[in-house]
């Protein structure tokens, strides 16, 4: 059973949509899942810091891609590891009608629904990654790998649909998704 | 060489501290508020996807770092990535300041309180204050880089495969910076900026 569930924003800072993926990540660690969740900062994980190094490899981890370009799935692909399940934003903006607005440095109304929303199915699948039948598989952080190279391979993780918006890599444990809790 | 037609912003790209929230707002400020068209946020997460126009951007476009915390991670990406920033700012020591301190926020010389705040989502009012001044810092920094008589030569992203999540204990002599200023640095091996040195 795991403790804690490590949640990956994408990480971008270009896009609106990478701005939504870090508020959703925010309300999930600070209120649907205080002290049950940790977030993985990834230039701390490349950096080598400790704590970012743990989280990915002892707990399952949530990435939250924001773009299809995929650049939260890959970097963790670069890296080795195998998230747990993955969040794919502009599912969960089609299935509710939001749009991400123009505003990068402050979400507007709209945007915000869309990262609630987020959020709360990001919080309904770590809670079922922290169920107790569910057994994850420890991971191993690569020590080597290629950056800024469009080498990865197209779906690297074959992602299985669990629900709108909502992943699962082929090779990772089923979890029970429950959107309704 | 050539003459500098646009500056890169890199912020930290962090997302745990509030710290790295004052980075990616200041980074926001230069480029759509203070210098819009003459300087362009590096997305890290883009740029380690190869994604060709972030690559471009690095390697043909001079880039001032913004680093968050002591961590400094952004400074180590760059080294991973094999590339040089022109020039760094560390944002503690800018937050250091005296708690009221004449900031150039917006060119209005006003007293602020320079303080990262709690506030991750979106920064406090002390936090903006604090990623304004940093900005403004950027600011003066990049237009020392767009003067005629700046050059930059382009470099390129390491190709093949590099070691990661190795921690490095001396990044400020990994990239071998000097200081220019409190909470200023820049690679000795790069031009100096003349108005700020």
């Amino acid at each position: 059973m795991a403790e804690r569930v490590c949640l990956f924003p994408c990480g971008g800072i270009k896009k609106t949509e990478s701005t939504v993926a870090r508020l959703a990540t925010y309300i999930v660690n600070e209120e649907l899942l205080p002290r049950q969740t940790m977030i993985l900062c990834v230039p701390a994980f490349l950096r080598g810091v400790e704590e970012d190094l743990v989280m990915v490899e002892d707990y399952p981890t949530i990435v939250i891609d924001c773009h299809r370009e995929n650049c939260g799935t890959n970097l963790l692909f670069r890296a080795g590891v195998t998230p747990a399940a993955r969040i794919f934003i502009p599912d969960i903006a089609a299935a509710t009608g939001l749009g991400y607005g123009s505003s990068r440095r402050e979400l507007e109304p709209e945007a915000q629904q869309l990262a609630e929303a987020v959020a709360k199915r990001a919080a309904a699948v770590g809670r079922a990654l922290l169920a107790v039948d569910y057994v994850f598989p420890r991971q191993k952080i690569k020590t080597r790998a290629s950056l800024a190279q469009e080498d990865v391979p197209a779906d690297p993780f074959a992602y299985v649909t669990v629900a709108e918006g909502i992943y699962r890599p082929a090779a990772m444990p089923h979890f029970l998704y429950r959107e309704s809790e | 060489m050539g003459e500098v037609q646009k500056v890169a912003i890199y912020p930290c790209g962090g997302v745990g501290f509030v710290l790295s929230s004052v980075a990616r707002y200041a980074a926001y400020l230069i480029a759509e508020d203070l210098l819009p068209g003459k300087t362009e946020i590096v997305d890290a997460q883009r740029l380690l996807n190869g994604l060709p126009d972030e690559v471009e951007l690095v390697e043909k476009n001079p880039t001032i770092i913004i680093d968050g915390c002591g961590y400094q991670c952004g400074s180590n990406l760059f080294r991973l990535l094999g590339l040089t920033p022109v020039a760094r700012l560390l944002i503690p020591p800018i937050a250091k300041l005296p708690a009221t301190f004449l900031c150039d926020c917006a060119g209005l010389k006003k007293q602020v309180r320079l303080a990262p705040g709690t506030e991750r989502r979106v920064p406090s009012e002390s936090g903006k204050n604090l990623a304004t001044e940093v900005a403004v810092r950027a600011r003066n920094m990049a237009l020392e880089m767009l003067a005629a008589d700046y050059r930059y030569e382009p470099q390129r992203v390491r190709q093949g495969e590099t070691e990661i999540c190795a921690f490095i204990n001396n990044i400020p002599g990994e990239v071998g910076y000097v200081m220019v200023a409190e909470g200023v640095d820049r690679p000795a091996s790069r031009p100096r900026l003349c108005g700020l040195e």
